[in-house]
């Protein structure tokens, strides 16, 4: 037996393919057909993947499936591959959080000057000259151009409100 | 005819028509190649500007646009693995991994040469199918359309893998797609499923942020941790150089370009399929002509031929597109519903007036496709060593405007902060995919053709009971799509055969 991430997967699969079921019982007939018709396949599937991987005989085959690519190792050390992982997923959230606070055009060159000083470790003139490139081309195409409405952040929000 | 024919010719090149065409083409060119911003949303943008305009010079403006954006689309898919279009999803599984490979510019010159033919022959399909279109849209009813949705998702099994463990992790991966598509109100009855009572999912999720999240966020860690540039370590010299090899193997694979052309024109001229099943069909039909093992697994990790069909067929679907959208005023996609409108602005009734009254700007709209892919292509051919070389540039520098435009191209999808919560959701999502070899294709197929399965169904059903199950095109179609769902395997059998025959 052995729990691994590929048996988690299949696991979590099978319990949002279940719960698609139980949820769909509820509705009436021609709502629920089709959730109903899915999600029964989908979890005995999900199941049969799970103790597949539970059982060890997953190990290896799972490279026969598909047409998608492999994730890099990290110069061969997959420690250091999950530290990598791990600091460019913080960073895509961080760049989330700031669009969330201050909203796009101020989270823009917050976070690209950031980004290249700190992760990228670059100069103050590429660094700034890089934010400046990306805010401009932003603003005129996105706010200037095409109108697009930007949302404004929670800060300037709240602010507003006092 | 033949006087209309040329006519049409004759009116796209007056100078009017044709300084307008070049400005929807230019247009078109950029809006391809940003990602989100796809080409239905800007031909609504354009709207406004068409009030005062003939059809002579708003149909070319629109249409070139239009026509133009799969084919810049594909650009963005190959060198960042960001689709640029819903439609252009296909062509990063193999373009993507040959800019990895620094062969960017063979492929974007592939991606463009397919397109071009694939755009020729979509116009030719046109052209050649308004006499003899009427029947055949009209002989595909509910049931026959569900069917050939059906047909569309047995394309699962080619997208799958080799193996029996592939095909479980395909079917899974194809399931969570349907599952996903299942979340908005319901059609049939108007209750709400899995919205979570928030009114951004009553519409269900939006298809750009599902697939830049799912395509682009794992590329993006990729990048993080290769800790090189998309083209690794190759010199930025010897990547526009492939750029006549590409072109050469268009032609090499000809009748697999032509054939994935006629793919997507069938595909194109059902009203409500789109560009994103045309495309993953073409590819699925590419996988097959693989003539053993080796090249059969070669498919996903750089196949010129795994861009070659997808590219081919997303351009040929827009000329087959208007077939429907002409003769009888059906879209067939939200591109065409959105220029059926601008047809009524401009004083034009879809049907059977245009053609016959207007039967020369009918075939001005052929000619528009053609003559506008042609400048576009030719177009990025001379800045291709340019736009290749954007994969050397170190990942530290280019990973914050990929994120940007992962998020802008998902944020302009419905203007609405839950599209950048999809965005990352899905980035998860598709991560773990990747991380656990599940294939990501087939996921897009389920979660395209979700929504349309369960609506042809429940008008079947409604409709004709289960006697929908008897009729005998519904038959055929049924049985093409079995066939099409064992010939992997078939395939897979007859290679190992044949080289373990080769050994002996």
């Amino acid at each position: 037996m052995k729990f691994n991430g590929g048996a988690a997967m299949g696991l979590f699969v099978a319990g949002i393919s279940l719960a698609v079921v139980i949820t769909a019982a509820g509705w009436p007939f021609k709502t629920a057909l089709f959730p109903v018709a899915i999600g029964v396949p989908v979890f005995l599937m999900a199941l049969t993947e799970f103790l597949i991987n539970l059982t060890g005989k997953g190990e290896g085959v799972g490279d026969a499936a598909g047409f998608d690519f492999k994730l890099s190792d990290g110069d061969g050390d997959s420690r250091t591959a999950l530290f990598r992982t791990l600091r460019i997923f913080g960073w895509i959230f961080g760049f989330f959080v700031l669009i969330l606070l201050v909203g796009f055009p101020i989270a823009i060159p917050i976070f690209f000057l950031s980004f290249f000083k700190i992760y990228g470790k670059e100069s103050w003139k590429l660094s700034i000259g890089l934010s400046a490139v990306a805010w401009a081309s932003f603003y005129g195409l996105f706010v200037w151009l095409l109108n697009v409405p930007f949302r404004e952040g929670w800060v300037f929000s709240l602010l507003f409100i006092f | 005819m033949l006087d209309a024919f040329v006519g049409g010719l004759i009116l796209v090149f007056q100078w009017k028509s044709f300084l307008y065409l070049l400005l929807g083409a230019g247009i078109g060119f950029w809006v391809g190649i940003l990602p989100g911003l796809g080409g239905a949303t800007t031909l609504a943008l354009m709207m406004p500007f068409i009030y005062k305009m003939t059809p002579q010079e708003a149909l070319p403006f629109l249409l070139g646009m239009h026509s133009v954006v799969q084919t810049t689309g594909d650009i963005t898919s190959i060198l960042f693995g960001i689709p640029g279009e819903a439609t252009t999803v296909a062509t990063i599984v193999d373009g993507y991994p040959m800019a990895k490979k620094g062969e960017a510019g063979r492929a974007i010159g592939a991606a463009l040469m397919s397109s071009l033919i694939g755009a020729v022959f979509g116009a030719m399909f046109l052209a050649i199918s308004i006499p003899i279109v009427r029947p055949l849209v009209l002989a595909f009813g509910s049931p026959e359309m569900l069917m050939v949705i059906l047909l569309g998702l047995t394309c699962i099994s080619s997208l799958s893998g080799q193996d029996r463990r592939g095909l479980l992790l395909g079917l899974l991966s194809g399931g969570i797609g349907l599952l996903c598509s299942l979340v908005g109100q319901d059609r049939q009855a108007g209750i709400l499923r899995f919205t979570f009572d928030s009114l951004y999912l009553w519409n269900g999720l939006p298809v750009i942020p599902v697939l830049v999240g799912l395509f682009a966020v794992p590329e993006i860690v990729d990048l993080a941790v290769r800790g090189t540039a998309i083209a690794g370590d190759v010199p930025s010299g010897k990547l526009g150089k492939g750029v006549m090899q590409g072109v050469r193997d268009t032609f090499t694979h000809f009748w697999l370009t032509v054939r994935c052309s006629l793919v997507g024109s069938l595909i194109g001229i059902l009203p409500g399929l789109g560009g994103g099943v045309a495309q993953w069909m073409s590819y699925a039909h590419a996988t097959q002509s693989a003539k053993t093992v080796e090249e059969q697994e070669g498919f996903g990790q750089g196949d010129i031929r795994g861009v070659l069909g997808p590219g081919a067929a997303n351009n040929s679907k827009e000329g087959a597109g208007l077939i429907p959208t002409v003769a009888f005023g059906i879209p067939a996609s939200s591109g065409m519903a959105i220029l059926l409108g601008a047809f009524f602005l401009l004083g034009l009734v879809p049907g059977p007036e245009m053609l016959t009254k207007h039967l020369t700007l009918t075939f001005s709209m052929v000619w528009t496709i053609v003559v506008a892919n042609i400048i576009i292509v030719l177009v990025s051919f001379l800045f291709i060593n340019h736009i290749a070389a954007l994969t050397t540039i170190r990942g530290k520098l280019l990973i914050p405007f990929i994120l940007l435009l992962t998020f802008i191209g998902a944020y302009t999808s419905t203007n609405h902060i839950g599209d950048l919560i999809t965005v990352l959701s899905f980035g998860c999502v598709g991560y773990f995919m990747v991380r656990f070899n599940w294939p990501r294709p087939p996921f897009i197929l389920g979660f395209i053709l979700g929504e349309l399965a369960e609506t042809y169904l429940y008008v079947s059903t409604s409709r004709y009971g289960w006697d929908w199950l008897y009729r005998p095109k519904v038959i055929v179609i049924f049985l093409l799509a079995v066939a099409v769902a064992v010939y992997p395997f078939i395939q897979r059998k007859r290679l190992q055969k044949g080289e373990s025959s080769d050994e002996i």
